[in-house]
């Protein structure tokens, strides 16, 4: 009988989009990187992707789902132009279970004709205990071949000081939960100045995650944070979207806004 | 609003056989076949009822009642009713520790099913 999972893991049933992230000045927005993002088989129960990967991890099947992930995501990232920084999303588990991972990702990378410099990826964790010779290895070899690494969702669930402690990341993205309202909050600008002072201290770069307000990303720049994502500045888009913005070649927002404007007018039209 | 419930249960047939019913009914329905992703569902998603088998796979057993026990810890307001051809008096006194609001034995009729779930919504 055909499971839940062995629909997700079918070839094309995953479906990758993409949301920029931004390097913010106070006069415009360029292109930083892509977050590669996967939504699950459309017209299942785990379309949404917090459903989808709930369901995964309750299965224990992160190391098959991440590699189908980041597959599809490379395969479709391959057909943009410009070449544009891509981060991926792979579990702990994964980086520390699987020790042909970072091999397997690589050569995916290289298959697709995308260098492996500009694939960063980003850990995230939802289990306590972690396998660290696991993830040591992974992470040495993810230098060797040039892949940058980030810890994901700082500031929120297990992502937390021992995991930045055992990985030494390049980047640090803060959570939505702690940069949604930091404008009007002192306990959350108090915990963004002290991830702030931990990224200088360990050489990282800082990504914040979850803007949605003008208000929150001057308090990120007034901080020295401007390299941004959230949904004020591009929410996930499909790679058609993507190209038909033109963020890719002129690495600003103001083509992307019309185009999503664009295609949320169709999608009404289409309904 | 429509009360929105959740139903799960292996055989596909009869989980879109009450999913429809109860979407007929006025009720917001989602529903699954496998314990981990009614669980993944349950976690995304505030349900009034949810209706389970209690045996969701030949080889494990009473995967109904570990989805009342997550309930009960995760989201005690949610009701629960467990279908089962198999049920035991010690399966249905464990059920009741964990708050399940009925054990329903198969077969039963849709109606008899829906009056089950609008008695334990209060209508």
């Amino acid at each position: 009988m055909q499971t839940l999972l062995d629909n997700i893991l079918e070839p094309g049933a995953l479906v990758p989009v993409f949301q920029p992230i931004f390097k913010v000045t106070a006069h415009e927005r360029q292109l930083h990187s892509l977050e590669c993002l996967t939504r699950g088989p459309r017209g299942t129960s785990v379309e949404r992707a917090d459903i989808l990967f709930a369901y995964v991890r309750r299965k224990r099947e992160e190391i098959a789902v991440d590699r189908a992930c980041v597959k599809a995501a490379l395969q479709v990232a391959a057909t943009l132009p410009c070449a544009p920084s891509l981060s991926v999303n792979v579990h702990a588990t994964t980086l520390g279970r699987d020790g042909g991972f970072v091999s397997y990702l690589k050569g995916l990378a290289e298959n697709c004709g995308i260098a492996p410099r500009r694939v960063t990826v980003e850990l995230i964790e939802h289990a306590p205990f972690w396998d660290v010779a696991g993830i040591w290895r992974a992470i040495d070899e993810l230098r060797t071949f040039g892949m940058r690494l980030a810890v994901d969702d700082v500031g929120a669930g297990q992502s937390n000081y021992n995991m930045i402690l055992d990985c030494c990341p390049d980047a640090l993205k803060i959570d939505a939960y702690v940069v949604k309202g930091c404008h009007a909050d002192k306990y959350r600008l108090a915990v963004l100045e002290s991830i702030t002072t931990l990224a200088r201290r360990f050489g990282a770069q800082i990504i914040a995650e979850g803007i949605e307000q003008a208000s929150d990303q001057d308090v990120l720049l007034s901080l020295g944070i401007n390299v941004m994502q959230g949904y004020m500045l591009a929410r996930p888009m499909s790679a058609e979207i993507l190209l038909e913005s033109g963020l890719l070649w002129k690495g600003t927002t103001a083509e992307l806004e019309r185009a999503q404007a664009s295609a949320a007018q169709r999608a009404q039209i289409a309904r | 609003m429509k009360p929105k419930i959740l139903i799960v249960d292996d055989l596909k047939d009869i989980v879109l056989t009450m999913s429809r019913y109860f979407s007929i009914h006025g009720f917001e329905v989602d529903f699954a076949s496998e314990k981990e992703e009614a669980e993944a569902l349950i976690s995304a998603n505030n349900y009034a009822v949810v209706i389970t088998d209690l045996q969701l796979t030949p080889v494990r057993s009473n995967e109904g009642l570990e989805i009342a026990q997550l309930l009960h810890h995760e989201s005690p307001e949610t009701k629960v009713i467990i279908l089962t051809a198999y049920g035991t008096d010690e399966v249905e006194r464990e059920a009741g520790r964990f708050g399940v609001s009925s054990f329903l034995k198969k077969p039963v009729s849709l109606s008899i099913l829906r009056q089950a779930v609008e008695e334990t919504l209060g209508r």
